[in-house]
């Protein structure tokens, strides 16, 4: 055994040791990049320097492969030690700027910015040699080794290709400290979990695929044997909103439930395999925009006012939902677009298609509808699944719940090449530079990173606690501000200012009656399913709380005697499942003839499905046969104003029933 | 030829050739180092071979083909024996005047003469000349005797004496001891004692041990151990023996640069005949001792010069220092005991035999005994090859044997120590030529190259550009060096061109400081010399380059501007003609004017004007 003074500590050591091997095995630490146990010293890197003194004469040398000698003081925080290897980090980090355990290293000797400018940035390579030494000492294969002299130093395989000799063992590239070895010519470096990614993208196109046939078949009107309005019943915001402002449960959203178990198993799987929207925003856009964190607050916040908004039965936020956000435009715009093209939507002849073409209703193609849709993709150039970090409610809704969640991602740090390329993998970038953990709220479980993952140390699995230590996490704070948010939206919206004073606003069958406006998620699945075309979403007129929000058009198509689909495809349930029997006797409106322009034609009497509803009679004061309504029978289906020849406003018109305050 | 048994033998054969010998013969030697045969002396040297063929004298006189005499300025060099008349730069053309005259009727012509730039006088003979005589020729004595691929001229100035003597009179531990005793140091750079090193060796543990000659001189404008080599290969080879004999190793080699096919022709030719002489080989001088010699041709890296390097590459590897807590006298080439060293330290060794630890003493200073060989080049009147002994003043160096500096012009500095070593400023001119003073003014020995600067020299380009020629000699393995110099090169690439800043200085002085304590090997240790010394005796240059952006000197191009003074023009319109950018223009006998847009600053203009009218400042 052999005494010397480390740092001032004495530590004894085995003869034949080197200083860097002592100190390690006293626990002192002595920075170093060239050098491993099982490889022999290089000194290469010059960053283990220490200043030792020996028989009173002190110098700077390096540690890795300086022999311990009895009475040896070595002391690896000397200034002059210091200046040294702080010199050299900076010399390495200001060839490799953007190499991270250079960039660990130097930011622990306070070097905040490289001293010198490079004009490769990407280069990573610090010449450590452990990869040519490993393939020499530890694989014993000499398949690579070093070129050059002096900067054009540089690692490669004879003629720079790839060696038959090499086993491919991948020893050099577990021993490359920086992730380098990836482009050495000749040395593959594989990710281990590559399947998983194909695996999630079949998944995700397999669900767009789906999402946008049920909408496409929606829109044709034909029957399919699943629910058309499937992703939406399983979107656990929107069930979690329509039961809150309906108070009441929602036996149609209950598939939501399985999300939220799935998300307490698995995380955020909905965002990175279903939600259709997420597989669009996951195919472009920077995955490393440089954009402040506390962004991703936002999407928290809207949660809670949504929510805070529902508590007071306001739903009308919920046009901001993911799904919602897609369906409409496809349903609204897209597919009628496309379908009109191919076949033209049948016009009625006669009277009633001479009005629908003169009266200035609003168009057949909702264009407005793109908007929100196109403000998402447009976002998502500044930054991949911009709308998924910052902004989406129902995001930060799974989120919080996957921070529960059983299995979640860590980094076995064991195994831990410490390369970080998974934070270059990223979509979401939630992957902390620092030490490569990420936030299972913010994972969505795409598992991109574990494509690239050279070590297998990426791993998804029952280890991870729940992280609550992220600064844009929801504290009491933000959710005091979503709340008021919420409740302050809410009043505002309910203010008569905003109120609308629209007396034609009609409701699919049966809403008016059902706590409409609490419910509705604004989804706009039952306007396509009308076949009719009699359901159109409401822009300004039903108010703001309105907005987007079913409403009955009879000048463009009555409500079908014989259709209940509308309460068939709501998956809130806001217009309810009905059957034609109960649907036939839900009362949307009343029908108000307007004497002063009314031609006595008598069409709409033949119109009307509802026996006793509408019949012939003489009122006071007038001359002639006039339709007269029987208020208690009508039904406001809408049949007697489609078929009014009158051009423009037709002679008798449903009126909404007031409003019960 | 049989092998030569013994001592004794090698005596016999040593008279025989005097024997053959007449002292007071005429011999023409015509110098065959580097620098005259550049200058035409193969076609000199056949031109006496024509002359005398002509006047029928050729069995009369010898004409010899020697190695370098040193004073390669004034080449190709003649000198005629036995009176040693000197006669420098000797064209083809002169030659059958000189064998008419001179050779036949013993007529001195006074025209082909040496003068004397300082007195302007005359000089007849070699040892005459001031070059010549301030010098202590020890290594380079011989050289303008003999003909380099003669062993038998060798052996006729005594060759191969010391050999003899160690195998038949004297043990390893005695040859050890004598070597200790003179306090020879490395001439490789380093200085280390080569006693020691020797005795290192010999008490290795193992059989198997090796002896390797440096012969890489990588240094720009070093070239002593290829005149040695050159002129006299026995006399290294001999020291190698004895060396071998020392150590107790029996393979010998030469590291020797490809570029120097002379050298290796010589001294493989040189091995040759020793072996034939019983020599080098199998038992030698039937002493039992055997020692065979390879010779290794390195591909030229600067780096290979230092021996760790030097080793791998011998061994096929990349010519990679490694760390040298171990020694190569403990594990050197394949991990053998290996005794490494300069030529010259080789090439002393005979001579310290031969005369003696104590005459080898009587020479140098306290630390550093006997002489040096230095290459002294730059802005000196008589650049060549000197041997002087250790201590001689730098001044004396330039003035008494450099004939001081060229176009009357005022030095400035003094480079030693090759690339890596540092400058001497003017007022420091005073301190001796050895290993202690050199190291503590800043600079060091190296391998003893010499460049003299002159008041035109900008030192901060001086430093530039041997931090340019370090730093793409670096192996590249060690950070310091490899990023460091190239770093330090870049800052002043910068300064050169103007575009210096505030904090430049205490960046290269941190960078300096950093590299050598970082640094691997002695490369990186000292490669940041030039900048640290310059920093250390000319900070005012570097601080005109950053601060006013001018260059004190009239060096830096972009620091620069060339005008006519107006009153020293006399319009003749030489300038005018030669500028290559034709951006001089002015009528006859009419001032000049220089237009500064289209001027380059290559400075012809200043060079062809004879009326010292082109100013730059
Ligand atoms: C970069 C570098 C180049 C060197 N080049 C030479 C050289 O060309 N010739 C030489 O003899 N020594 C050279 N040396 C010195 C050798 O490493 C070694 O010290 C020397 O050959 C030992 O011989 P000595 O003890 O006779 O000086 C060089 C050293 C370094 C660091
Ligand atoms: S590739 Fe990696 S291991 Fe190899 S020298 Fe470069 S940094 Fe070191
Ligand atoms: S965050 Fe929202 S839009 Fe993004 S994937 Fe999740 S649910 Fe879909
Ligand atoms: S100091 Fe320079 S030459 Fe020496 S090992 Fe380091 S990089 Fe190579
Ligand atoms: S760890 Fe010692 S030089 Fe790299």
């Amino acid at each position: 055994m052999v005494a010397l003074t480390i740092n001032g500590e004495l530590v004894e050591a085995k003869e034949g040791m080197t200083v860097l091997e002592a100190a390690n095995s006293a626990g002192i630490g002595i920075p170093h990049l060239c050098s491993e146990p099982d490889i022999k010293p290089y000194g290469a890197c010059r960053v283990c320097v220490v200043e030792v003194t020996r028989n009173g004469r002190s110098s700077v040398t390096t540690s890795c492969d300086l022999p311990v000698e009895e009475g040896m003081v070595i002391d690896a925080r000397s200034p002059a030690a210091l200046k040294t290897r702080k010199m050299m980090v900076d010399l390495l980090l200001s060839r490799c700027p953007n190499v991270r355990p250079l960039k660990h290293l130097a930011a622990g000797l306070g070097i905040k910015q490289p001293s010198f400018s490079t004009e490769n940035p990407a280069e990573d390579c610090i010449l450590c040699g452990l990869c040519v030494r490993a393939c020499d000492e530890v694989a014993q294969k000499d398949v690579i080794g070093f070129v050059d002299r002096g900067q054009q130093r540089k690692v490669t395989t004879a003629y720079d290709q790839a060696d038959p000799y090499c086993a491919s063992c991948g020893k050099c590239i577990k021993y490359c400290p920086t992730g380098a070895i990836e482009h050495v010519p000749g040395i593959t470096v594989k990710g281990l979990g590559r399947i998983w990614i194909y695996l999630r993208q079949a998944v995700q196109v397999g669900m767009l695929a789906l999402f946008l046939y049920l909408i496409y078949n929606t829109v044709r009107g034909k029957v399919l044997p699943v629910p058309a309005n499937l992703f939406s019943r399983f979107d656990p915001l929107m069930a979690l909103v329509a039961m809150i402002g309906g108070k009441e449960l929602i036996a149609n959203m209950i598939p939501a439930l399985i999300t939220i178990v799935v998300t307490l198993l698995i995380g955020r799987v909905w965002c990175g395999w279903i939600c259709p929207l997420g597989t669009v925003l996951h195919a472009y856009g920077p995955k490393f925009p440089k954009l402040p964190n506390w962004l991703r607050s936002i999407k928290y916040i809207l949660l809670i006012a949504f929510v805070g908004g529902a508590l007071l039965g306001v739903l009308a936020f919920m046009w901001f939902d993911p799904i919602t956000i897609f369906v409409r435009p496809l349903a609204g715009t897209v597919f009628p677009y496309l379908l009109q093209k191919s076949a033209p939507i049948a016009i009625p002849d006669g009277l009633a298609a001479q009005r629908v073409a003169e009266i200035p209703l609003r168009p057949l193609i909702h264009r407005e509808l793109l908007i929100p849709l196109g403000i998402v993709l447009f976002l998502n150039l500044f930054a991949k699944r911009f709308w998924c970090r910052y902004l989406c409610p129902l995001g930060a809704l799974i989120a919080l719940t996957s921070k529960f969640a059983l299995i979640k991602r860590y980094v076995d740090k064991k195994i831990c090449f410490e390369w970080g390329c998974c934070l270059h993998s990223c979509p979401m970038d939630t992957i902390a530079y620092k030490d490569l953990s990420s936030d299972p709220g913010e994972c969505i479980m795409c598992m991109d990173c574990i494509g690239d993952c050279p070590s297998g140390s990426t791993k998804f699995g029952r280890k991870a606690k729940p992280t609550w230590v992220y600064s844009y996490d929801p504290s009491r704070r933000k959710a005091l501000v979503g709340v008021a948010a919420g409740v302050a939206g809410a009043f505002l919206l309910r203010m008569d200012a905003f109120k609308s004073k629209y007396q034609y606003l009609i409701r699919p069958p049966g809403a008016e009656q059902n706590n409409f406006l609490s419910k509705c998620i604004r989804c706009g699945q039952c306007i396509k399913i009308c076949p009719n075309n009699a359901l159109h979403l409401v822009a300004k007129e039903g108010g703001i709380e309105s907005h987007l929000t079913p409403v009955l058009i009879p000048r463009t198509g009555a409500c079908d005697w014989e259709c209940n689909s509308c309460g068939q495809i709501c998956p809130t349930q806001a217009i309810p499942k009905l059957s034609l029997e109960q649907k036939r006797k839900q009362q949307m409106g009343t029908a108000v003839v307007n004497t002063e322009i009314c031609i006595r034609c008598l069409l709409c009497i033949k119109e009307c499905p509802v026996k006793g509803a509408l019949v012939q009679g003489t009122i006071e004061g007038l001359k002639g046969k006039y339709p007269i309504v029987d208020a208690t029978k009508c039904i406001g289906c809408g049949a007697c104003e489609f078929i009014c020849p009158i051009k423009g406003e037709a002679a008798i018109r449903v009126e909404a029933p007031p409003k019960s305050a | 030829m049989a092998k030569l048994q013994s001592a004794t033998e090698l005596e016999t054969w040593r008279k025989d050739v005097l024997a053959t010998r007449d002292p007071n013969k005429q011999t023409i030697t015509i110098c065959g180092g580097t620098g005259c045969r550049a200058l035409e002396g193969q076609a000199v040297s056949d031109a006496f071979h024509a002359g005398l063929a002509a006047q029928g004298l050729a069995s009369q006189v010898d004409v010899k083909m020697t190695g370098c005499h040193g004073f390669c300025e004034r080449g190709p060099l003649v000198v005629i024996f036995p009176q040693r008349i000197f006669y420098p730069g000797v064209t083809a053309k002169a030659v059958p005047d000189i064998v008419s005259k001179t050779i036949a009727k013993g007529e001195i012509i006074e025209k082909l003469l040496y003068e004397d730039p300082a007195t302007g006088k005359k000089i007849t003979y070699e040892y005459d000349v001031p070059f010549y005589r301030e010098q202590r020729r020890v290594l380079m004595e011989d050289n303008g005797l003999i003909d380099p691929t003669s062993i038998e001229d060798y052996v006729a100035v005594g060759g191969y004496k010391a050999l003899a003597k160690v195998l038949s009179e004297m043990t390893p531990d005695q040859v050890i001891e004598e070597v200790k005793r003179s306090k020879l140091r490395g001439r490789g750079g380093a200085g280390f004692p080569t006693g020691r090193k020797w005795e290192d060796a010999r008490k290795a543990p193992g059989d198997t041990k090796y002896v390797i000659i440096n012969a890489d001189e990588g240094d720009p404008g070093a070239y002593q151990d290829r005149s040695l080599i050159e002129g006299n290969p026995h006399s290294v080879l001999e020291g190698l023996l004895i060396g071998a004999y020392a150590v107790g190793a029996h393979r010998g080699f030469i590291y020797i640069r490809n570029e120097y096919p002379m050298a290796v022709q010589y001294i493989t030719k040189a091995a040759k005949d020793a072996e034939a002489y019983g020599l080098l080989g199998e038992n030698i001088l039937g002493s039992g001792f055997s020692c065979t010699f390879d010779v290794h041709r390195g591909a030229g890296a600067f780096v290979c010069g230092e021996s760790s390097a030097l080793m791998r590459s011998m061994e096929g590897k990349p010519g990679e220092p490694r760390s040298k807590r171990i020694h190569a006298t403990e594990s050197g080439l394949w991990d053998k005991p290996t005794v490494l060293n300069n030529t010259k330290t080789w090439a002393l060794v005979p001579h310290i035999i031969n005369r003696g630890a104590d005459w080898f003493n009587s020479i140098g200073t306290e630390g550093s005994k006997g002489t040096m060989v230095f290459s002294l080049v730059g802005k000196v009147n008589n650049t060549g090859l000197v041997e002087v002994p250790m201590g001689i003043t730098i001044r004396r160096l330039i003035n008494d044997i450099g004939g001081g500096i060229r176009d009357g012009k005022k030095l400035k500095a003094v480079q030693t120590g090759g690339p890596s070593g540092g400058c001497i400023p003017e007022s420091l001119a005073d301190s001796q030529v050895d290993y202690e003073s050199l190291t503590k003014v800043g600079s060091m020995m190296g391998s003893g190259a010499m460049i003299v600067l002159d008041e035109d020299t900008c030192m901060v380009d001086t430093a530039r550009y041997f931090m340019g020629f370090n730093s793409s000699e670096s192996c590249g393995k060690c950070t310091a060096c490899r990023e460091g110099v190239v770093r330090m090169y870049n800052i002043l690439e910068r300064i050169t061109h103007g575009k210096g800043e505030e904090g430049d200085i205490a960046q290269l002085e941190l960078l300096g400081e950093t590299t050598r304590n970082g640094a691997l090997c002695a490369l990186g240790r000292t490669a940041p010399n030039p900048v640290l010394t310059t920093l250390r005796y000319f900070r005012d240059e570097y601080e005109a380059h950053i601060k006013d952006k001018k260059c004190p000197a009239g060096v830096c191009k972009d620091l620069i501007s060339f005008s006519v003074l107006a009153d020293k023009c006399t319009g003749c319109g030489l300038c005018k003609r030669n500028c290559p950018q034709e951006a001089i223009s002015g009528e006859k006998k009419q001032a000049h004017v220089i237009d500064q847009q289209k001027c380059i600053r290559c400075g012809i203009c200043r060079e062809v004007c004879r009326f010292d009218a082109i100013k730059v400042e």
